[in-house]
């Protein structure tokens, strides 16, 4: 759970630094797209944290490899 | 804007071929003959290498991704660019994870992986935020010292080569051989083709040709020369025991019983260049994403993408063995991203500037 909470800091630093640092105005699907990714990278690393199976998404292309090869 | 030397352009390549080394030669189907495959690989690189090149000549000052742009319109262009970017992320995502996996499997194995990737996503990120210019000189600084540590232990180990060791040449199934060669193929040689997006930044006029092909050149032969140590130090039985057989085959060299357990050279090497890897697949998706969306620099998406490549890091693999196990899977669908859409943007631009020039020539 600590190294969860480092990256939850970590995430919170960069986001932080981003807002200081802005120096280019972006449309709203811009700031969309980050907020959206930020977000899903924290529920990926949180929901790994508590114990929550996190599924693979390798598992789309060994799927589709076995579909087509075999 | 941003410029990019030529040779700069070229390390950058060179350290994407390189970031191969650690695991070339590793659960090789045709063992002894596992050098050659690599170095076929490189070969079968060139025609396509040509066409990256080639399209950045047909349009100076442009990526991979203003031409789609140019030659496919907003949505189509957009689609090519959105699957692209799409590769670039999955890609950074699992070359972290090899780097986190090698770091506990070989130095750290208490510390979390999580952590490992925090340190490998903040540092890319700074670079990244620094700009493609930081990226090309910490490659021009890095590049030489790592070429020197890996031709030092290749002279290094002369004494524990056994050239028997890859004998009979060339004996393996076609099969398994093949199978090798476009593992090989997939990766790491082809993973280039994501260099294409850089060349917009390009700052001489001269040939991109020149940097593709010298690229390969140099990057191939250290692939092949490293794979070639490791079956010659350590045998086909014994790679197949190992999961970094570059590692391990650098773990064996002992002059005099002073100069011993140098493999964090080998580490090192493999450090700077997953490091640039990584960069350019953080490049390419935020400049990527941004290009859809519209976003005025391509340094604005940066922070999530190094986020959402740490989050995919930590579910893409749960072990060595089934990076391995995927690498299988891998290089049937890598092709697709890193040969067929660039293929699609090179045919579309042949025909766009043949219109292009009826359209403007005298009647």
């Amino acid at each position: 759970m600590s190294e969860t909470i480092l990256f939850v800091l970590f995430v919170t630093a960069c986001v932080m630094c981003d807002i200081i640092n802005r120096n280019a105005k972006e449309n709203a699907a811009v700031v969309t797209a980050y907020c959206l990714l930020t977000i899903c990278a924290l529920a990926v690393v949180i929901s790994l944290g508590l114990g929550v199976d996190v599924p693979n998404p390798n598992t789309v292309f060994e799927t589709a490899y076995k579909m087509i090869v075999k | 804007m941003e410029k990019v030397s030529n040779r700069q352009l070229t390390g950058i390549i060179v350290m994407i071929l390189v970031s191969g080394i650690m695991m070339s030669g590793g659960a090789s189907r045709s063992m002894q003959d596992s050098w050659i495959a690599s170095a076929l690989a490189a070969i079968l690189a060139v025609p396509f290498f040509l066409m990256y090149a080639r399209l950045a000549d047909l349009f100076p000052g442009k990526g991979l991704f203003e031409i789609a742009y140019e030659v496919f319109g907003r949505f189509f262009g957009g689609i090519i660019v959105f699957l692209i970017s799409f590769y670039a992320f999955h890609l950074g995502g699992m070359a972290m994870k090899n780097f986190s996996e090698f770091n506990m499997d070989v130095s750290m194995p208490e510390t979390p992986q999580l952590v490992t990737l925090i340190m490998f996503g903040a540092a890319t990120l700074y670079i990244i935020k620094k700009g493609i210019e930081v990226l090309g000189r910490f490659t021009d600084f890095f590049l030489p010292i790592m070429i020197f540590l890996i031709l030092l232990m290749n002279v290094l180990s002369v004494g524990k080569m056994n050239f028997s060791n890859v004998l009979p040449v060339l004996k393996s199934k076609p099969e398994d051989f093949f199978s090798d060669v476009f593992s090989a193929f997939a990766f790491p040689v082809s993973e280039v083709s994501l260099a294409a997006c850089l060349m917009g930044f390009k700052k001489n006029k001269t040939k991109t040709r020149k940097i593709f092909l010298y690229g390969l050149l140099v990057g191939g032969a250290l692939l092949v020369a490293e794979t070639l140590r490791s079956i010659t130090v350590l045998g086909t039985h014994t790679i197949a025991l190992t999961y970094y057989p570059s590692y391990v085959a650098t773990g064996v060299i002992n002059i005099m019983d002073f100069f011993t357990r140098i493999e964090v050279i080998v580490s090192a090497a493999f450090l700077f260049a997953q490091t640039v890897k990584v960069c350019v697949c953080v490049y390419v998706f935020s400049s990527g994403t941004g290009s859809i969306l519209k976003s005025t620099d391509y340094r604005t998406l940066a922070v999530p993408t190094v986020l959402g490549m740490i989050a995919l890091a930590s579910v893409v693999f749960k072990n060595t063995p089934d990076t391995y196990k995927f690498l299988q899977i891998y290089k049937f669908f890598a092709p697709f991203f890193q040969i067929a859409l660039p293929a699609v943007i090179f045919a579309g631009a042949q025909f766009y500037l043949k219109r292009e020039r009826s359209l403007t020539a005298p009647i």
